[in-house]
């Protein structure tokens, strides 16, 4: 599936838009999204790890972003 | 009879305060230094409130990984992943305890971030104090 992203890739996502990890449990990470402040929960454990569709749906939401444009922002088709 | 009261006269009317409260009116707590104003309600209407609170769970299976998501819609942050749907909600319970810690930890930063239902659903979580059932009443799981 051309549009499945692993963890890994969702991590340089966060960090290429300077997101960091807050609290004691590291897995909430805080940061600046199109001028708006967001917080996203994710549990990472492995780069190659894929993100299954619905958490990827739940971390869209997250960001106030539509899966699709999600995926299409974490590939750096914009 | 006023229902606003200046933050600084709050401990020596708080007698006044919580009868407001028991017969169902809704005290005005104002600080006139800042403009900020808190609002003093009884139990009832606050439960009432929690009942009237829109909380659905949204539940996907990617059928490629075998792996069931369930996320919260008000609050998209509180979600749990399983091989089953009973092991995603179990770690939806955890997920959501153990993002009341994160967040009552750093409030101050969070508050300005959730709107106001969703701070509510997030105070309501923190208010079961890590019990699994308060956690899935408040989040309404089946």
């Amino acid at each position: 599936m051309p549009d499945s992203v692993c963890q890994g890739e969702f991590l340089k996502f966060l960090q290429r838009n300077h997101f960091s990890a807050k609290g004691k449990h590291h897995t909430l990470y805080l940061g600046i999204l199109d001028g708006v402040p967001r917080v996203v929960t994710f549990h990472y454990h492995k780069d190659n790890d894929e993100i299954p569709t619905g958490t990827l749906s739940a971390l869209a939401r997250q960001l106030g972003l539509e899966k699709k444009d999600l995926v299409t922002r974490i590939k750096g088709r914009v | 009879m006023s229902l606003v009261y200046a933050v600084h006269e709050t401990r020596s009317r708080i007698r006044e305060i919580q009868a407001n409260a028991r017969n169902g009116l809704v005290s005005e707590l104002l600080n006139k230094s800042t403009h900020d104003s808190m609002y003093l309600i009884s139990e009832k209407m606050f439960e009432s409130m929690i009942l009237a609170l829109a909380v659905n769970n949204v539940t996907e299976f990617d059928e490629k990984l075998g792996i069931y998501t369930i996320y919260n819609e008000l609050v998209p942050q509180l979600v749990g992943e399983g091989s089953t749907r009973e092991d995603a909600v179990e770690q939806l319970v955890e997920g959501s305890i153990q993002f009341a810690q994160d967040y009552l930890e750093h409030a101050d930063v969070y508050s300005g971030i959730f709107d106001g239902l969703q701070q509510l659903l997030i105070s309501l979580i923190i208010l079961s104090e890590g019990d699994r059932n308060r956690v899935r009443e408040v989040l309404k799981i089946a």
